[in-house]
């Protein structure tokens, strides 16, 4: 087969995958945009274009920039909690005890469960009437430290990060654990010749070997973390008075709740941009990763 | 042979535009019914109505569909955009909203004019929009009332029922025990019945969402102020609710109320299925509405409504007169008649004088095609109020200046 036949049949073989992520991916993108220069209540069925007016009223509200500074504080410390906790995590598992498979597997579960189960579980723990984490506090002597975990406004959000950090660690720490498994041997001896500790030798060789790895799974961490709704919308549907309205939320709500897609559309453009740039930094460091493996 | 041929090529094509109609003929046709998921019992009630239906129109079959409540109203909103509602759904006060959109068909040509006097007055008055009658009522979620502890009641020995906001509070203080988590009142802090259920209170104090025209919000009114300076007293200053009231929705209050822990529970009649689902041993009682000028009590009703996109409006709406039927009402086991005649007959003729003492005084909000964002607005500034975080004044301006943004301007 020449050259060029093949060329044609691997694009033959590829049209029919490309047409379909194509049109289900790229006319969705498309429609937002569009939508996005219009005023469009679906309850009204009137549709008005306005231009650059959607996104000149989300930048001068007070709304939109509470729904961005939550979106931000929600997925970055989720992302940095979950990498506080991992990293020690897949450290511990790499090393050789009796059991470590045990640990293994148990590390897995909340990996496993489902996110609904996760989250009805966790709004009954928190509950003030009938929760345990209440119960648990009260009975330790610890009772001063109760809060109203899911109807205050100062604290909802860390107690939506709290089921969603452990969930999500688990994934990083055993995509570290898979890393730390490829660090040649010879470097922690010659590090122990050198004299360095367990800690040395964390800092100065399992980090640097297994940084790339580190910044594949945070970048990916951020663009997940970011949109996702699931925890928040079953456990506080974005309130109390939208402590957990992040932009993700905004825009369901928006939508589906008051019906007005085109200011929907502007949050999930700006929500489109924001990954945007994550994306490109994580192509940018593959592509890198891959000139370095070539030469 | 020439011949031969020619007949078969007649034959050919007249079978090809005979047969299909045939065979349509001979298929049953689709009408599609979307509901709301409710109790086992009402469910079934409902099924055996759209089975009789099948039953008496063998040429049709009914393909049914439920969801949960928030969810019904949701689908009916996009479908309604998409072209792809089902011939037949339930819809409360948001029909306004279906009206407006285009999404649903006026049934003024296909009603019996003389039936439709036999509907609530204000019922019929919900469902019609610029002059015409888009809908049929069929559920009467009856008038907010209070539900109460009958053991609650005896052990604190109350004998009468309270009828005033201050009643209320007296009341509230006799039977609140909050050494056990035991508290006289309730209402909706969170959720969905924030709204309606503020609303009752606006009224009794004798203010209103809405000015005559829709176009303006007065919920900041002095009347508005005072009702949820009320609410916010009631768990501050008097304590006779749960003080974690501002973020119990409908459903965590009637837990509470099953678990003996509210002694009087702001809901609807119906909430005693779910109750007794829960704590079948509780012993329920009902109390009308208090008030403060007068006695308020939110009360609605659910439409059955043809869509615009169906293809037999004709036959959905016989399906309608079969599930709007008296036969049905009559024996509705959660919600009362939407049929004047019927409020006198059968089991409605023993129901609790309590209930029907409410009746007398239901009154629903003004319906507006921005009713979803309306009830998240006023909800919010309430919750904000109730948490202490903004005066009841501060909250209400903020909520009238939101909502004045989002009313269609006519």
């Amino acid at each position: 087969m020449t050259r060029k036949n093949e060329r044609i049949w691997n694009y033959a073989w590829t049209a029919p995958v490309v047409l379909i992520i194509v049109a289900l991916l790229a006319y969705p993108i498309v429609r937002t945009i569009q939508l996005s220069f219009y005023e469009y209540n679906l309850t009204e069925a009137t549709q008005t274009l306005i231009g650059l007016g959607g996104y000149w009223r989300a930048l001068s509200s007070e709304d939109f920039y509470s729904f961005l500074y939550i979106s931000l504080v929600w997925t970055f410390g989720t992302v940095i909690a979950c990498l506080i906790i991992a990293l020690p995590m897949a450290a511990i598992l790499n090393n050789e005890f009796r059991f470590k498979w045990v640990m293994r597997s148990i590390l897995m579960l909340p990996w496993a469960t489902p996110w609904v189960i996760i989250a009805l579980t966790w709004k009954w723990m928190f509950s003030s009437n009938f929760g345990m984490v209440d119960y648990l506090l009260r009975a330790v002597g610890l009772g001063v430290l109760i809060k109203n975990w899911l109807g205050d406004p100062d604290v909802a959000l860390f107690s939506v990060m709290a089921p969603t950090i452990w969930r999500g660690y688990t994934f990083g720490a055993f995509m570290y654990l898979a890393a730390m498994q490829t660090v040649p041997t010879h470097l922690y001896e010659a590090a122990e010749i050198d004299g360095a500790g367990p800690i040395k030798k964390f800092f100065h060789v399992t980090l640097p070997g297994i940084l790339p790895t580190i910044i594949v799974v945070n970048l990916l961490g951020v663009m997940w973390t970011l949109n996702a709704i699931q925890m928040i919308w079953i456990m506080t549907q974005g309130g109390p008075l939208n402590s957990t309205t992040t932009l993700p939320v905004a825009v369901y709500k928006t939508a589906f709740l008051f019906h007005r897609f085109g200011e929907a559309s502007v949050y999930g453009v700006f929500i489109g941009l924001m990954l945007l740039i994550f994306a490109l930094l994580y192509i940018q460091f593959i592509a890198k990763k891959g000139e370095l493996a070539e030469i | 042979m020439k011949r031969v041929l020619l007949v078969l090529g007649i034959l050919f094509i007249v079978g090809i535009f005979i047969l299909p109609q045939i065979l349509m003929a001979a298929e049953k046709a689709n009408l599609t019914y979307w509901g709301v998921q409710r109790d086992d019992k009402t469910n079934a009630h409902r099924q055996a109505f759209i089975d009789k239906f099948k039953a008496a129109n063998p040429n049709f079959d009914v393909e049914v569909s439920l969801f949960p409540f928030t969810d019904l109203l949701a689908k009916q909103v996009t479908a309604g955009a998409a072209g792809t509602l089902a011939d037949v759904f339930e819809v409360p006060l948001e029909i306004q909203q279906r009206a407006a959109a285009g999404h649903i068909i006026p049934i003024d040509t296909y009603v019996d004019k003389e039936d439709v006097k036999d509907f609530l007055d204000g019922a019929v008055k919900d469902a019609t929009y610029r002059g015409k009658l888009y809908g049929i009522p069929i559920y009467n979620a009856g008038a907010r009332l209070f539900l109460i502890n009958k053991d609650l009641f005896e052990k604190a020995g109350m004998k009468k029922f309270p009828e005033t906001w201050s009643e209320y509070v007296e009341a509230g203080k006799k039977l609140t025990d909050s050494s056990q988590g035991v508290y006289g009142g309730s209402f909706d802090g969170a959720g969905q019945n924030t709204y309606n259920n503020f609303f009752q209170y606006l009224a009794q104090a004798g203010g209103s969402i809405l000015n005559k025209d829709r176009t303006k919000c007065t919920v900041n009114s002095s009347e508005g102020i005072k009702a949820l300076q009320f609410w916010v007293d009631l768990i501050h200053k008097h304590k006779v609710v749960n003080p974690n009231t501002a973020n119990l929705d409908f459903n965590e209050n009637v837990a509470l109320f099953a678990a003996g822990k509210i002694a009087m529970l702001d809901g609807f009649a119906r909430f005693e299925a779910q109750i007794k689902q829960i704590n079948p041993n509780i012993k329920v009682g009902y109390m009308s509405m208090i008030g403060d000028k007068k006695r308020v009590a939110f009360g609605s009703t659910w439409n059955y409504v043809i869509a615009k996109n169906s293809k037999h409006p004709k036959e959905t709406f016989e399906l309608i007169k079969v599930m709007t039927s008296k036969e049905r009402m009559l024996d509705e086991p959660a919600f009362m008649p939407t049929r004047k005649s019927l409020l006198n007959q059968g089991k409605w003729k023993d129901i609790d004088p309590e209930i029907k003492k409410n009746l007398t005084y239901m009154a629903a909000f003004e319906p507006t095609t921005v009713l979803s964002q309306m009830i998240e607005i006023l909800s919010n500034s309430i919750r904000e109020s109730l948490m202490l975080k903004a005066s009841p004044k501060e909250a209400l301006d903020k909520a009238a200046t939101k909502i004045d943004a989002v009313l269609p301007k006519k």
